[in-house]
């Protein structure tokens, strides 16, 4: 059960990951992150998350693509496993299903 | 290559960051940084981002380098606090001693940088100079930091190397009437148009170019725009003073830095200047009294002393006329005459610290001071470690079993020593943190001493804590490296047997750490007492006028026909004891100068350096200057104009004789008019100390500008209000401005004042230090020779033999340095009293007295410690064996 929690940053990321399939690393994260909610995470925070994802199994990586400005370096590459896809889903039921619940009044008048 | 991340970083993430993620990791970060440009902004991100993989995560876990360094580091940390917890008194006195000279230091760096960062931020200054002028003719030798109003336009018509030539020159206040309220500007400054461009002002609002050139303009720096104008754009806005003189803004531009030499609030146009217009003002003034600052850009490359040999050729085309107003003479005459009229260029940078003119009134440094303040802050850090390393030296006895056992096991001298460093550095960081708390404690004290203006004592422009950290690492490691090497080159075999007999004799290095420590004292001390002594003296001098109870109104002009009732209302005021209306008082920073001579007898040897104030006939009672023959100003009849009173320095080297009254003196500035001696006074001082007693003539004026008024009150406050309530009847345009006497005679002082404080405090922080040491040694030695003082007292040697037995060999490195440090004390206290026209000796009591005081702490420390041992009871000290 604590396995399956996801973190709402940890769930940010692994979303990102799933919109990119199998070709995510750490920098696009990052910059993603920024470009969709305006938030900055250094990246060591990504990284950090990352390695937290992967002990979960919810995803997996790859080392792979090295280029110019990285100085030589390879990327790590980033592909969700089944178990994140339904953890992602998993979330997002639990979410709707708990907004359905609320009342009309509540928040649209606001 | 700029576009490479910095090395450190990358090394540093190398060392943290987990093997298996570094290569992805680090090629994240090399890719975010190609982003960017590689300035020092995208540098500081990078390492940002580095220190932000310090997570649990990703960062390598200690246990997993197996590596025998980290073990031992490890355990070296572990006996390093052991030791320390175990010493308890002597960590205590190594780390109060450590982070009071540290704070010294910081505060030092933190004084000296500042000063130094002055006039460094200017575009171009390397080829920015100012001009000042060397003067020698008659009695006059000076040199003036100005240039007179014709000056700037020649140079820069005359020499092609010359770029550009602007001045400036202070204006009187300004008071701006917005809404029935007055505002008062001080800081404002006549510039020309040049000014803004050769120091590259930046335009906030509005235009740099012909912002000056307009007739009634005036640019603002932004925070007196904000003042007057909030946020809006005030350029072609109208500001208007109390008088009714309008003035348009034709620009904004951003504040002059606070570290510049000078500094305004407002630029007014010169047009405006009644200086700058040969038609307002005679011609002789025009031509050699009107001070302005001027400044000189020259073409890159150009060698200022080059140029300034060309100068002669202006001087024969333009100055033949003035010399004819002057003396008669042409100006190759008045040269021959060995007269010496030249103009000089100062670069920029030295400006603010390397000026000694006469009448500057700019701020100033002094370099000498930078020098002095460095050195002390030096001496202290090094009292501060010379203690530590006498303590860990003098203490190693006590560590013989460990380090004989450690060699036993097996350790090599490396990793001892590296243990010791260790120690040393762990004793210096601690005292780092206590010093930055003292430091964030003491602030503000150092801020109102220094009258500097920071936000952060290590967080600012100056980068202090990158330099205290490098000290403070650099310091301990060199401070450690001697005891360990001492502890570490210990035989083990000796070390094992425990042989404490060894105490060093002759001339050790503790010896000489403790002789240069006391010398440093010495020297402070004949300091504090050299200095206390001839402010005290300047402050008890007799100046010829009293200063007491006097305030001197400044602005009293501004009552205009006024002022004569203003005064009267004044006068009848029941603490008013005196009122006199004059244009200038004693204590003012300027005066007129000029020569006299007696009339008819303008030759060069006739004539004498004087200066010249305006007053009526109630100044002279009003200061208590003493009337010795003769009579005082008639105020009932006009005849007083052509009359004059001057002083017996005066009288003596006009050579006017005994009959001095009727004889008629002429004065050097063009007037061709002579005045008849009607009184002599006795000399008064008009400057401070620092200069030499002036030869004085008192005028009569008929436009007095000021006031002076003597009272007697004892509440201050109500007195001044009540003045301020007759200010307001008479004057509505401007505000009151006064000074007191005592005040006004104080100010030539205050850098003086300034050191004293400043020597004071570093001379008790030296003593205290000194004295640390002196405690930790005094208590080490009594320890080590418990049982030769048992044995002695068994053997029956008196309580005071044995005080001083041990007493001898800790006090006789500080009468070394006594008999080192008075000569050299005394040399550099002559030198810096060699400043003041007036000043005391130094004399046999004077040094007696400081270095007894020294003496006096030593000893107290030393018997006070050893008093116990040598009272101790013989038994107590010779039972555990």
């Amino acid at each position: 059960m604590f396995k399956e929690y996801l973190g709402e940053f940890e769930e940010l990321v692994l979303l990102i990951i799933a919109k990119h399939e199998d070709q995510s690393y750490g920098l696009l994260i990052c910059d993603e992150i920024h470009e969709e909610t305006g938030r900055r995470a250094t990246i060591g925070a990504v990284h950090a998350t990352v390695v937290r994802l992967e002990k979960k199994g919810l995803i997996e990586t790859d080392m792979g693509g090295a280029t110019n400005e990285r100085g030589g370096r390879r990327k790590r590459l980033i592909r969700i496993t089944d178990a994140g896809k339904q953890s992602l889903l998993k979330s997002r039921d639990m979410k709707v299903n708990l907004w359905q619940k609320i009342p009309d009044l509540m928040i649209s008048k606001t | 290559m700029s576009q490479r991340p910095p090395r450190l970083a990358d090394w540093l993430l190398s060392k943290i960051c987990r093997p298996e993620l570094l290569e992805a990791v680090k090629g994240d970060l090399h890719e975010y940084f190609a982003r960017n440009n590689g300035s020092v902004k995208s540098k500081l991100h990078y390492w940002f981002q580095v220190l932000n993989i310090l997570r649990p995560q990703l960062i390598q876990s200690i246990r997993l380098s197996e590596r025998s360094f980290g073990i031992l580091f490890k355990y070296n940390l572990l006996f390093a606090f052991r030791n320390m917890k175990r010493q308890k008194f002597y960590t205590f006195l190594n780390v109060l001693g450590i982070s009071v000279g540290l704070t010294c230091c910081i505060f030092i760096s933190l004084f000296v940088l500042d000063e130094w960062s002055y006039d460094k931020h200017w575009k171009n200054k390397e080829e920015i100079y100012r001009v000042y002028v060397d003067i020698d003719f008659g009695t006059t030798q000076a040199r003036y930091a100005n240039a007179t109003a014709p000056m700037a336009d020649i140079f820069e018509n005359e020499y092609d190397d010359v770029l550009i030539a602007a001045r400036w020159i202070n204006s009187p206040r300004l008071t701006f009437r917005i809404n029935d309220a007055l505002f008062e500007e001080s800081n404002v400054i006549y510039a020309d148009q040049d000014i803004l461009e050769i120091f590259s002002m930046e335009a906030i609002h509005g235009q740099i170019e012909n912002a000056l050139d307009i007739p009634n303009s005036l640019v603002l720096t932004e925070t007196t725009s904000r003042k007057y104008f909030g946020d809006q754009n005030p350029v072609d806005k109208v500001l208007t003073t109390a008088s009714g003189t309008s003035f348009k803004v034709t620009c904004v531009i951003k504040d002059i830095q606070r570290n510049s030499h000078f500094n305004a609030d407002i630029l007014r146009t010169t047009i405006n200047d009644p200086w700058s217009d040969p038609s307002k003002v005679s011609f002789l003034s025009y031509w050699t009294s009107s001070p302005y600052r001027t400044y000189l850009k020259l073409r890159p490359g150009t060698d200022p002393q080059v140029l300034v040999e060309k100068f002669e050729s202006i001087y024969t085309k333009y100055f033949d006329p003035v010399t004819q107003a002057f003396s008669g003479q042409n100006w190759a005459e008045f040269k021959a005459d060995g007269n010496k009229y030249s103009y000089q260029l100062q670069p920029l940078n030295e400006v603010y610290l390397y000026s000694d003119f006469q009448n500057d009134g700019l701020k100033q440094g002094d370099i000498r001071y930078l020098y002095m303040f460095s050195l002390i802050g030096l001496f202290i850090l090094f009292m501060a470690y010379a203690n530590f390393v006498n303590l860990t030296t003098a203490r190693a006895t006590q560590r013989y079993k460990e380090i004989g056992m450690k060699k036993v096991i097996g350790s090599s001298r490396i990793q001892l020593i590296k243990q010791f460093l260790l120690e040393s550095i762990l004793i210096s960081v601690l005292g780092l943190v206590i010093a930055i708390g003292l430091v964030y404690l003491y602030f503000p004290t150092f801020l109102e001493i220094t009258g500097k203006d920071l936000a952060d004592p290590l967080f600012n422009q100056h980068q202090i804590w990158l330099y205290i950290l490098l000290i403070t690492i650099a310091t301990s490691t060199l401070a450690g490296y001697y005891p360990a090497i001492i502890l570490s080159g210990i035989p083990s075999i000796k070390a094992l047997k425990g042989n404490s007999a060894q105490t060093s004799q002759g001339f050790s290095l503790r010896n000489f750490l403790v002789l240069f420590q006391y010398f440093i004292v010495v020297i402070l001390v004949i300091g504090t007492v050299v200095v206390y002594l001839q402010l005290n003296f300047l402050e008890r001098q007799d100046l010829g006028y009293s200063r007491e109870n006097i305030l001197v109104v400044n602005n009293a002009w501004a009552a205009g026909n006024q002022l004569d009732e203003l005064k009267v209302s004044l006068a009848a005021m029941p603490e008013v004891s005196r009122i006199s209306a004059l244009r200038h008082v004693p204590g003012d920073l300027n005066f007129f100068g000029g020569m006299m001579f007696q009339a008819n007898h303008n030759t060069q040897e006739g004539r004498v350096n004087c200066k010249r104030l305006w007053v009526d006939s109630a100044m002279i009672p009003t200061l208590d200057l003493q009337l010795i023959t003769g009579r005082n100003f008639d105020e009932t009849s006009l005849r007083d104009s052509m009359s004059v009173i001057i002083t017996k320095t005066a009288v003596n080297s006009l050579g006017l004789g005994s009959e001095p009254l009727g004889k008629r003196i002429s004065f050097t500035d063009g007037k061709n008019e002579s005045f008849k001696v009607i009184g002599v006074v006795e000399d008064f001082h008009i400057r401070s100390l620092k200069s030499p007693l002036f030869a004085i003539a008192l005028h009569h004026t008929p436009q007095p500008t000021r006031l002076a008024i003597k009272y007697q009150t004892s509440d201050l406050p109500l007195f001044i209000d009540k003045i301020q309530d007759k200010w307001d009847n008479f004057v509505a345009t401007h505000v009151m401005s006064y000074q007191f006497g005592t005040d006004r005679y104080d100010r030539f002082y205050r850098s003086e004042q300034r050191m004293k404080s400043i020597v004071d405090f570093f001379v008790l922080v030296a003593l205290f230090i000194a004295s640390l040491g002196m405690i930790g040694l005094a208590s080490l030695v009594t320890v080590q020779r418990k049982k030769e003082l048992g044995v002695r007292k068994v053997l029956g040697a008196r309580v005071e033999q044995l005080i001083w037995m041990v007493s001898k060999s800790l006090t006789q490195p500080i009468l070394f340095a006594i008999l080192v440090g008075i000569p050299v004390g005394w040399i550099f206290m002559n030198r810096w009293l060699e400043g003041f026209a007036y000043r005391i000796e130094i004399d046999w009591k004077l040094i007696v007295l400081s270095v007894s005081s020294t003496i006096f702490v030593a000893s107290a420390v030393v018997i006070s410690l050893t008093y116990r041992s040598a009272r101790a009871n013989p038994v107590d000290n010779l039972r555990h064996e």
